[in-house]
């Protein structure tokens, strides 16, 4: 009993709380002057005029479903006229009619709607915008994604939740998803251009896992390259993950909702000066990605040394490589050496020697030796050589009427420690400075 | 907000009118058609001064081309219908269904009866869970929505609308319209009770549409929606008589009669036949060439294929031949029937009547229940409302054979 009663104060404090707190963004002298219906005419009066106050039209960050994301952002652009005209713009990869992926515009009408709330309704067929919602029989729904007549679950009458000079964020009426229109501040081309060149430079194929540092806590995301990522608790068999939508923007991404992180903004983020991670609106969120473990587990590259950057010591086992290639076969001679994997018959992930297997040096070859290689800390690579790691079949070919196996041992022994890695990008790394944590020799990788 | 205003007021007149209608003297618009509600400075203001004109004042029709979610269903997910095809419709709409009522029943009719709002909507109406596809609904006599606007061939110059394109509006539209407007006018009138009657044991409103065609037809309705209640089948059955091809029609004959007919149901077939104006002697109509196949229904008990004991058509048993079920010792799919050629007949008249087999089965329902329900149905029109449904039939086949030449008198704007 005691415990209901507190239940029902706690829930008349919060509703009136959530009663005021929803009308603070109003001066006091609006509160009680208009009747509703009067509110909703002089909102949708205002709305108009700022639609139509747009020389460069709106971007729309448009987003479909009701929950989980299925589907990525997309950016739209719309330019509303007076006379309820509204040309929608875009290059998303559902527009029909061979346009997928293709800048196609498209007029249609809008009316503001005056329901309980306004509502910014696209009420003809648009065909940039309108696939979205349309609920195609099931089995034509796009990807098949959603197979009960819902098609993608976006909307077209969105309700208007705040308005401001510059920005509109809508709902859908639906489907909740949340809708963000901004004033474009460039022609529409070149908002796609730069954005698409946004997403070229903090996302790429070999690279779509980041880190999500917000204080200590570490979280970390899968497929922001799609528009739509996993964020987790874990890299790998995460506990906990969940899916969000985003759109690309010029200055770096924005997901779909506000959220938080540890109490920490999680909504936009834009790459930071130096162009090293994507922060959020006060810098208390980093996201990185994770070219630590691209450069680390490597599966296709090869990372070699500088040799320039080398311990004389290591020049001297490089001579001593060569000699043992042509010991083998006089056209054989040494090239680089490297991290990464090697190629031909029991390849292995390590220490790589590439050669060169006739006297024109116009083939290679490599030979390898299995290492291990960590990222025990963001930005860390730990090498570790314990002496009785496996070679691969080539090395061990060429050892069988030369002693080159000793020699690359000897080299990769050179090598054990922990560095602190300084990548060249730090979105997709084409060179990286290897720094002895402890002291010990420097190095520079570099891809081929 | 004028515009607003007048349409609330319109909506408050039509519902104190539903309550009085009969009897009543008309002679020009019922409504006041003096407010202005066009804005010449609307991007659609062509459109709408068409609509103007051509409904509002006539007719007192809202023509809502702009889709109201408020107003629609919200069990479905729908999309709005295109600007071109709207425009596009609602002069299909006057041409095929105002001007042919206008035409035979009189200026007042369409006044008096006809629905006061259309909705357009572009997509269909998915029905996750029946698998159906809603393609119009009527509310209370006032509102038709119509489903699908979308899949019409759009207006361009020199558009030509094929037999094909014809047929597609006659199956996404004009049914749909000929059916809600038939409603509309048996909830001013009633139909005879003896039309239930005909086929009284059979009404399914559930599971309707789990029966196939060759069911509903043999058993003495014209589609499956008919079979769903007796209102339902009324309205079906003027409908398909205005509105059907040649082809719909002489496939639900065969299938009816290929059961067998009662004594004198020839002769009425003919009869029936010739009304439709259907060309017996085409020799391009498939009635005068086509193969009856006799079907079978595996058995998942014996692993055997069963007869079902009906005689089917070609384009069912393309259809039946897609569906697949377990077999007995649930090791694989297996095809649920199988057809087997019965007999090719090459003319209707002389050949494939003459095979029909004259019948004194009690429970023989098909061409003879669908003969008796036409007949109660058509009389009913003309008794009660002067219409002769086939006359509206061959109205509406000229027109829409025409339509071509109508095509190149309309006009159809873009937005401004």
């Amino acid at each position: 009993m005691m415990k209901k009663d507190i239940k029902i104060v706690t829930m008349g404090v919060a509703l009136f709380a959530a009663m005021f707190a929803g009308c603070t963004h109003f001066e006091e002298e609006d509160l009680f002057s208009e009747s509703p219906a009067l509110r909703i005419e002089h909102n949708a009066e205002k709305l108009q005029g700022i639609l139509l106050d747009a020389p460069q039209g709106w971007v729309i960050q448009y987003h479909t479903g009701d929950g989980v994301a299925v589907f990525e952002g997309f950016n739209l652009f719309a330019r509303f006229e007076k006379g309820g005209k509204v040309t929608i713009a875009g290059d998303h990869r559902f527009l029909r009619d061979g346009n997928a992926g293709k800048y196609t515009e498209a007029a249609s009408l809008y009316e503001l709607v005056r329901e309980d709330g306004l509502v910014l309704a696209f009420n003809t067929w648009n065909d940039v915008l309108t696939p979205f919602v349309d609920p195609v029989a099931y089995w034509a729904a796009p990807n098949n994604l959603l197979k009960d007549g819902e098609g993608m679950q976006g909307d077209q009458n969105l309700v208007v939740m705040s308005m401001k000079e510059n920005e509109i964020i809508l709902r859908g009426e639906r489907y909740d998803a949340e809708v963000r229109m901004v004033k474009c501040d460039r022609d529409w081309q070149t908002y796609i251009s730069d954005t698409k060149a946004m997403k070229e430079r903090i996302t790429n194929k070999m690279i779509n896992s980041y880190y999500i540092t917000a204080g200590n806590d570490t979280l970390y995301c899968v497929g922001l390259r799609n528009g739509r990522y996993r964020i987790s608790d874990r890299v790998d068999n995460p506990l906990k993950s969940d899916s969000l939508s985003c759109c690309f923007t010029p200055e770096g991404f924005r997901n779909e909702k506000v959220d938080t992180i540890a109490g920490h903004p999680f909504h936009e983020f834009k790459l930071n000066e130096e162009g090293s991670a994507l922060v959020n609106e006060d810098g208390s969120v980093r996201i990185n990605a994770m070219w630590d473990r691209y450069i680390v587990n490597t599966r296709t590259a090869i990372w070699n040394f500088d040799q320039d950057k080398l311990t004389e010591e290591q020049k001297g086992l490089l001579v001593q490589i060569n000699t043992e290639l042509k010991a083998f076969n006089s056209a054989y001679s040494f090239a680089e050496i490297g991290l990464g994997r090697s190629s031909g018959n029991g390849a292995v992930k390590g220490l790589v020697v590439t050669f060169y297997s006739n006297t024109s040096k116009t083939k290679t070859n490599t030979a390898g030796l299995s290492l291990t290689t960590a990222c025990p800390l963001y930005g860390q690579m730990q090498i570790s050589y314990l002496g009785d790691e496996m070679t691969d079949k080539n090395l061990e070919t060429l050892n069988k009427t030369s002693n080159i196996e000793a020699v690359v041992r000897q080299f990769a022994a050179t090598l054990s420690g922990t560095y602190n890695m300084v990548p060249d990008d730090n979105f997709l790394p084409t060179g990286c400075e290897l720094h002895a944590i402890g002291g010990g020799n420097n190095y520079v990788l570099k891809q081929p | 907000m004028k515009k607003i205003t007048y349409l609330i007021s319109v909506a408050a007149v039509v519902a104190v009118f539903s309550s009085c209608r009969g009897g009543d003297d008309f002679t020009e618009s019922i409504f006041d058609t003096s407010v202005p509600v066009l804005d010449e400075t609307k991007a659609t203001y062509p459109f709408d001064k068409w609509l103007y004109e051509n409904f509002l004042v006539p007719y007192n029709v809202d023509v809502k081309y702009r889709f109201d979610l408020s107003a629609s269903d919200m069990n479905f997910q729908l999309t709005p219908a295109d600007y071109n095809r709207s425009q596009l419709l609602a002069h299909f709409i006057r041409y095929l269904f105002y001007d042919v009522y206008t035409k035979y029943a009189g200026d007042d009719f369409m006044k008096q009866y006809g629905p006061r709002i259309f909705h357009f909507i572009g997509s269909s109406g998915f029905s996750p869970t029946t698998g159906t596809e809603v393609l119009g609904t009527a509310s209370g006599g006032v509102k038709i929505t119509l489903y699908k606007i979308n899949e019409m061939k759009p207006y361009s110059e020199g558009v030509t609308y094929t037999g094909e394109d014809v047929n597609t509006l006659n199956e996404n539209y004009f049914h749909t319209m000929h059916h809600e407007f038939s409603h509309i006018l048996h909830q001013t009138k009633t139909y005879p009770i003896t039309f239930g009657q005909v086929t009284s044991g059979s009404y399914d409103p559930i599971n309707w549409h789990d029966r196939d065609s060759v069911w509903t037809h043999q058993n003495g309705y014209v589609t499956h929606y008919a079979s769903s209640a007796s209102f339902e089948d009324f309205v079906e059955t003027l409908s398909c008589i205005i509105t059907d091809t040649d082809h719909r029609w002489m496939n639900r004959i065969i299938n009816a009669a290929s059961m067998g007919v009662r004594q004198g149901d020839k002769e009425d077939i003919l009869v029936l036949i010739d009304s439709l104006e259907i060309n017996l002697n085409d020799p391009s109509g498939h009635w005068n060439n086509f193969t009856l196949y006799e079907e079978s229904e595996y058995s998942d008990e014996t692993g055997e294929y069963v007869p079902t004991k009906r005689y089917v058509l070609d384009e069912h048993r393309l259809l039946g031949s897609a569906y697949q079920v377990v077999n007995k010792e649930a090791t694989a799919y297996v095809a649920q029937y199988k057809y087997k050629a019965y007999r090719k007949f090459t003319s209707f008249k002389n050949d494939f009547l003459p095979w029909v087999e004259i019948s004194t089965k009690d429970d023989l329902t098909g061409i003879n229940s669908l003969m008796k329900k036409l007949d109660i149905a058509t009389k009913w029109y003309t008794e009660n409302w002067g219409l002769y449904a086939f006359t509206l039939r061959r109205e509406v086949r000229g027109r829409q054979n025409a339509i071509n030449d109508y095509l190149k008198e309309i006009d159809i704007y873009e937005l401004k």
